[in-house]
């Protein structure tokens, strides 16, 4: 019996060894992390998102491209956001980065729309088949009042019209018996 | 006062009828129907609360007014003299004092038109955010307050001018110039200069007004020393004016 | 009595004299004639009277009144007719007449101020701007404006300018008319030496800032006024013979 309980510790513990060498063995070439800012946000600022990559491999890699990836998180309608509008920023292209070395970046956002978001940074290695992504940066930007679309289009189009229409009416009420007048 | 009535109703019917006056109206909205437009479409522009925005319309709207002010005060009498009615009106039996008066009240018809004509734009910009009736009043004080003494003293200017070609220059000249704290810069205008430039400008000081009561949700009272300077140059401007127009050469 | 007096009158330009100590009398009821060649010195002078502009010597009552001081109150008893009368373009004929009686205080019925088109020989109906008007047709339309007021005196700066030998008879029949049966007195600066021989009861001719003669109508008027003109050579004579 005690020689039983003692052949499965063993078993376990070099069982657990074994677990342990084998993730050691399937390390992470690069360390992605993206850093929310910390303050408040609201519609129209332009906060700083801070990209840090560091290769945690012993061997240097080479034309790497790190992005962002914004996503929508309001519940019930998550969707992906088209960057276009939020940031001019193109991808960020590494030439080479030695290994145990780290590179960061800047993202600026520009925050056009509240709600809540998550920004994602993905890092492509041309020698690897699997995108390294961030954990997801969440901030919350709170709404603010601004012009009701609704109200302008209607406004802008119709005065105009309507003021050429009046002015047309004036005008011809004028003329109408001018065309029938002759002078003496 | 019956024989000043008939001059303000030619000046107001002359403003509705006469196809200058009625395409300066239709101008006038074109470019507030562009800037609202400009305030949904434009990225930037999208992002300025109603607050912001409302400030903006209604600065437009006082340089419309400026701009109007300026050319109808300027046309007062130099126009009707290149038009060749200025001897006949002076053969009337009306002071010349009193016409410039008409005439100005003429100049105010034309504002009070164009703030009309601006409401539906303030309304459509304005109303789901804060100050709209605010912002209308103030709008419809500091227009009236501008109007005046810059109709006023084109009209000075124009009773002693030769042609409507000089008076218009100095005139278009002298409301770009007031129309300079639009373009600078918040540092300039925070300084010892920007300050002194603020309350020499009337139109300076009603953008100004504006901001502080629509922006800063202040009250009037808060105000007091930018109105009492607008009244002290309306009251100059009157003096100004019914002193050159005493007495009208030919 | 006098509707007129003027003693010693003078008025500058610029460094030129253009009035020299003119003295005038224009008798109440009369109609005078007010001769001189281009640049004599008489729109000045119907200028001055009107209070449109200001002597720099001399005295002048006009109805009694000086109308340098109470000048605005003057106008309202003075018709008007300049040489080259302005309207505004954009309104028509009545619509300039009506703001002309508004201007000078006095109401005046649409029939009255269709008689006053006709009396000039404008038509009544004819609602087009006067920016289409020819001359002639402008210069109807200010005379009818100088009436609308009923005024006690008209000053007329050649009321038949652009008129047609018919349409200055006619004005002249008109004019006839309005010192008869009105008793209008009418003072009537043209170049016309046939017309004022004709209408005028006194004529004055002004020359070199002076009236060289003021009197009856003399039988060879076209003489004395080339005699006079030449004698003061400062100008061209400019006078037509009808």
């Amino acid at each position: 019996m005690k020689r039983r309980t003692f052949l499965s510790i063993v078993s376990i513990v070099v069982f657990l060894s074994i677990s342990t060498i084998g993730s050691a063995g399937q390390k992470q070439p690069l360390d992605v992390f993206l850093q929310a800012p910390k303050s408040s946000l609201k519609m129209g600022d332009t906060p700083v998102f801070v990209g840090r990559i560091t290769n945690m491999s012993n061997q240097p890699l080479e034309n790497l491209v790190a992005y962002v990836s914004l996503v929508s998180l309001k519940h019930g309608s998550e969707h992906p956001v088209d960057l276009e509008d939020w940031s001019a920023q193109a991808a960020f292209h590494i030439s080479r980065l030695e290994p145990g070395k780290s590179v960061s970046h800047n993202w600026s956002l520009r925050l056009i729309e509240g709600g809540r978001y998550g920004l994602a940074l993905t890092v492509i290695d041309p020698s690897d088949n699997a995108p390294l992504i961030s954990p997801l940066a969440t901030f919350q930007v709170e709404p603010k009042p601004t012009v009701v679309t609704g109200r302008i289009l209607p406004v802008s189009v119709g005065e105009p019209l309507v003021l050429l229409a009046a002015l047309g009416l004036i005008r011809l009420r004028r003329n109408r018996h001018h065309l029938f007048a002759s002078p003496r | 006062m019956s024989q000043m009535l008939a001059l303000v109703k030619k000046e107001c019917r002359e403003d509705i009828i006469s196809s200058r006056g009625g395409l300066f109206y239709l101008a006038g909205a074109i470019v507030l129907s562009a800037f609202a437009l400009l305030l949904v479409g434009n990225t930037e522009l999208s992002l300025l609360d109603n607050a912001q925005a409302l400030y903006l319309m209604s600065g437009l709207v006082l340089a419309i007014a400026l701009l109007s002010a300026v050319i109808r005060g300027g046309d007062g009498f130099a126009g009707e003299r290149d038009r060749g009615t200025l001897e006949t009106l002076l053969a009337a039996p009306l002071k010349s004092n009193n016409m410039a008066t008409a005439k100005l009240t003429g100049i105010l018809f034309s504002w009070l038109v164009l703030f009309l004509l601006a409401v539906p734009y303030l309304w459509a910009v304005g109303s789901s955010g804060q100050n709209l009736v605010a912002a209308i009043t103030v709008l419809f004080a500091a227009g009236t307050l501008l109007t005046s003494i810059y109709g006023g003293l084109m009209l000075a200017l124009s009773a002693r001018a030769r042609s409507f070609k000089g008076v218009l220059s100095v005139g278009v000249a002298v409301a770009l110039f007031s129309a300079v704290p639009l373009v600078l810069g918040p540092s300039l205008r925070q300084s010892a200069v920007g300050h002194l430039f603020d309350w020499l400008n009337p139109f300076a000081l009603c953008t100004n007004m504006i901001d502080s009561i629509v922006i800063d949700s202040q009250g009037l009272e808060q105000n007091w020393s930018a109105l009492a300077t607008l009244i002290v140059y309306l009251a100059l401007t009157f003096m100004i004016m019914n002193r050159t127009t005493r007495k009208v050469t030919l | 009595m006098n509707a007129i007096e003027v003693h010693s009158l003078s008025k500058s330009y610029g460094g030129r004299r253009v009035l020299k100590s003119l003295s005038m009398q224009v008798a109440k009821g009369e109609i005078y004639g007010f001769l001189g060649p281009n640049g004599a010195g008489k729109t000045t002078t119907l200028r001055i009277l009107l209070g449109l502009l200001d002597s720099d010597k001399g005295t002048v009552r006009v109805l009694k009144t000086d109308p340098q001081r109470d000048g605005a109150v003057l106008r309202s008893r003075i018709g008007s007719l300049t040489e080259a009368p302005g309207f505004y373009g954009w309104m028509d004929a009545k619509e300039n007449l009506d703001f002309y009686a508004e201007i000078c205080g006095v109401r005046v019925s649409p029939t009255a101020m269709r008689g006053y088109l006709e009396m000039v020989g404008l038509d009544p109906q004819n609602n087009l701007p006067v920016a289409t008007f020819s001359k002639g047709m402008k210069q109807r339309l200010g005379l009818a404006r100088c009436l609308v007021h009923d005024p006690e005196l008209l000053l007329l700066d050649e009321p038949t300018n652009g008129l047609d030998p018919k349409g200055r008879h006619e004005i002249y029949a008109l004019l006839q008319k309005l010192n008869r049966e009105k008793g209008k007195t009418i003072i009537l600066s043209t170049h016309i030496l046939d017309d004022v021989e004709r209408l005028c009861h006194t004529i004055g001719i002004l020359c070199g800032g002076i009236l060289q003669y003021q009197g009856p109508v003399k039988e060879d008027l076209e003489n004395t006024y080339l005699r006079l003109t030449r004698e003061t050579k400062e100008h061209e004579p400019d006078v037509s013979f009808g």
